[in-house]
């Protein structure tokens, strides 16, 4: 756990010096997770756009039997503006790729998927997760087209 | 306890008591719905009763409602300063109504849970009005937080004066009684509304 902070500091320094907010930010989150994700399984093989598309489509039996994905508020299209389950209100688009200011920090990005993991998942998700997650993302860089 | 006991005089009107509780309960309900997304309209619907209670209360403290009444308790950090040293020495002034320190932080809650309440509603509509998402959650987590540090320092606050005053200030503001002991204390007792 220690060297895995300290693993996690250097990166997070590293982000912090070179910090854009483009695209190459969501990048370095990517490489931060995946380097996160080599600690925690030397055999790891990296993140995949499609182990994201998976994890993001995936729909997941809550304790009120409801069942539950990301898509479900993001919509099934990350590039487009999503919708609130429970409130109704709209949220911007998750794709960093659309919407620069997603992903562009690792503290709130950390915090946001700790906060989401558990109120869908139960707990915090991998990083081997949030890796592919963040890399599938990166892939849709086109809002449907208005109905 | 009967408000024409010699002993005790009538200090927070019904309306003081029945806000200061009410709040209690919508800021309780707030904190605990304050990180699912599942709560989402609890927390809101708590923080919409939370402005319109302090909404209520700054109107209240407008008009000549007594000790409640913001004229009772101005605001002076100097004197809130120079009460602090009194407390601390030992030799503090008893006030019937809100001591000049506890003045200070009701003040502070008021400004504070009225920015807790707009930050938040503008979170909750983002885009709405002011369009600066981060500003605005940063903005409602510093000044929630801020209002449970003041919370800390309110209750610390009464218990103090409960203890140096020999008199309890919970239950003051249940029954709305204070215990008057001194004839100086007696002096001069305001007109409360709703007795």
């Amino acid at each position: 756990m220690r060297t895995r902070n300290i693993v996690l500091a250097a990166l997070i320094g590293f982000t912090a010096v070179s910090a854009q907010a483009d695209v190459a930010n969501a990048e370095k989150l990517v490489s931060i997770y995946s380097e996160l994700a080599k600690h925690d399984n030397p055999e790891y093989a990296g993140p995949t756009a499609a182990d994201g598309k998976f994890f993001f489509n995936r729909k997941i039996k809550l304790g009120n039997g409801k069942l539950m994905a990301c898509a479900s508020c993001h919509t099934s299209n990350p590039a487009d503006e999503g919708k609130h389950i429970v409130t109704g209100k709209p949220i911007r688009p998750l794709s960093p790729v659309v919407n620069t200011k997603r992903f562009d920090d690792f503290e709130k990005v950390e915090s946001k998927f700790t906060q989401h993991c558990k109120d869908i998942i139960g707990s915090d998700c991998t990083a081997a997760e949030k890796a592919s997650y963040i890399t599938y993302l990166l892939t849709e860089k086109t809002p449907s087209a208005k109905k | 306890m009967s408000r024409k006991d010699a002993s005790h005089e009538y200090v927070w009107d019904l309306f003081v008591r029945i806000f200061h509780w009410s709040l209690v309960v919508a800021f309780s309900v707030a904190f605990y719905t304050h990180a699912s997304e599942w709560d989402r309209d609890i927390h809101v619907r708590a923080g919409y009763v939370a402005g319109a209670l302090l909404l209520a209360r700054i109107v209240w403290g407008l008009m000549k409602t007594g000790y409640a009444s913001f004229d009772s308790f101005p605001l002076n950090p100097v004197l809130a300063a120079k009460h602090m040293c009194y407390v601390l020495h030992g030799n503090a002034k008893r006030y019937i109504g809100h001591n000049p320190a506890g003045s200070l932080v009701i003040y502070a809650m008021l400004a504070f849970g009225c920015t807790a309440v707009v930050s938040g509603w503008l979170v909750f509509n983002e885009g709405w009005l002011i369009d600066q998402p981060e500003l605005l959650q940063t903005l409602h987590q510093y000044s929630t937080w801020g209002w449970l540090v003041l919370v800390v320092i309110h209750v610390t606050g009464v218990v103090t004066e409960s203890v140096l005053h020999k008199d309890n200030l919970i239950r003051a503001m249940i029954t709305g009684c204070k215990r008057v002991s001194t004839k100086a204390e007696k002096q001069a007792p305001q007109k409360i509304p709703l007795s």
